[in-house]
């Protein structure tokens, strides 16, 4: 590359950057529309589910479609909840949630016996993953409520809610593993673990991150 | 578009679309919303385009290089690339001088007729006042390193206006160059 195209580059990229900074000049948050937020999400730019689950989601709710059967909704402390035949969709409910994650929890209780195997903190997602000899594990993840949407299959669990004094939890029941579903009205957290791990347990987790 | 866009199974480039997405929304819109500002509809418009800006990008996810103001600057005029192609639905896309195509576009000359090395800054505030018309063939040709044909593609252009754009581009910045150093 010559010296001058090289130069034309440089200058092409720091006029961009000049010019974008003259119009941005106020770094805060930008409102947008639901319209937007949605069809970005629709596009999975947004979202924190993993494009397997959302493929098994869509498949399940076109069967479900074609065959006619019922799907319904119920809303459980700040979570919106799609019931079908054999599944379950989770979502978070709060229309003003944060559109980053500001605050990432930490547990400060976790049950003896376990260490923190993994941590990953991004903009729309913490996760972090204990394990214990057994090979028993502990999955705690804080996701945007805007990113949130998970999807379970209930042919082989079934589902109940916890009062932990704090939270109402969602909880879906299997055979090797429990998941619980909650939300703070600011994020929407789940926690994975194996299933025989106590309820009282459970809930000095929740009860207990900070 | 979705089926599309869920065929990225590149965990790398997932991870690259979601650093866009966290750094850049907010500009992307910004930008959008003040080239679109003169559009009654300008938020929504301004929406689409970023939509659209987003679904280009992850179509072209493989071929972005650089980072920092480089990245910024190739979201950006993507984005105000989408701007324009929703300007043209709303206004004539082609100003009179780009019905004549220039077929005699000899770029090596052209940029070698810049003196860059010392004009350097004077260059930078040249490219700032050129209409993205020229600028965004320019930055697509001289940052990314595309060609004619491929520009022509990203911008919804005929190759001719593509060559007419980028000769005119340069001509605009050698013409600032030019007055400023009192050579014209």
């Amino acid at each position: 590359m010559t010296e001058n195209r090289a130069l034309l580059k440089q200058a092409l990229i720091e006029a961009t950057v000049k010019t974008t900074d003259a119009i941005c000049t106020d770094g805060g948050r930008v409102k947008y529309s639901d319209r937007h937020r949605k069809r970005l999400r629709s596009l999975g730019i947004s979202t924190g589910i993993s494009t397997r689950a959302k493929i098994l989601i869509a498949a399940i709710a076109a069967a479900l479609l074609l065959t006619g059967c019922a799907i319904f909704h119920e809303q459980i402390a700040g979570l919106f909840l799609t019931f079908g035949n054999g599944f379950v969709n989770i979502e978070g409910s709060t229309p003003d949630a944060p559109k980053e994650i500001e605050h990432a929890y930490v547990a400060t209780y976790i049950p003896e016996g376990f260490t923190e195997a993994e941590r990953e903190e991004e903009w729309y997602i913490v996760e972090c993953i204990w394990k214990n000899s057994s090979e028993d594990f502990i999955v705690l993840t804080q996701s945007l409520v805007d990113a949130s949407g998970f999807g379970a299959d209930t042919k082989y669990s079934y589902s109940m809610t916890i009062e932990t004094g704090e939270f109402t939890l969602f909880c879906i029941i299997g055979s090797d593993f429990n998941i619980y579903y909650w939300s703070d009205n600011m994020y929407v957290f789940t926690l994975r673990t194996s299933s025989h791990l106590d309820e009282n347990e459970i809930k000095n987790i929740v009860n207990n991150l900070k | 578009m979705l089926i599309f866009l869920l065929s990225i199974s590149d965990e790398e480039d997932r991870d690259k679309i979601k650093l866009i997405f966290k750094r850049f929304h907010n500009d992307m819109l910004r930008v959008a919303r003040y080239k679109l500002r003169e559009l009654p509809d300008c938020n929504s418009s301004a929406e689409d385009a970023v939509e659209n800006a987003f679904l280009k990008i992850t179509k072209y996810i493989k071929s972005i290089k650089g980072e920092g103001d480089s990245l910024r600057a190739y979201v950006i005029t993507v984005t105000v690339n989408e701007c324009i192609n929703i300007l043209n639905g709303e206004r004539s896309p082609l100003s009179i001088e780009e019905h004549f195509s220039d077929d005699s576009f000899n770029e090596d000359s052209l940029i070698d007729s810049l003196d860059l090395r010392d004009n350097y800054e004077n260059a930078v505030q040249a490219i700032m006042l050129l209409n993205d018309r020229y600028r965004i063939p320019l930055y697509m040709r001289y940052v990314e390193e595309l060609t004619v044909e491929e520009i022509s593609e990203r911008t919804a252009t005929p190759v001719k206006t593509v060559y007419t754009r980028l000769t005119r581009g340069l001509q605009l910045v050698r013409e600032y160059l030019e007055r400023r150093n009192g050579t014209k």
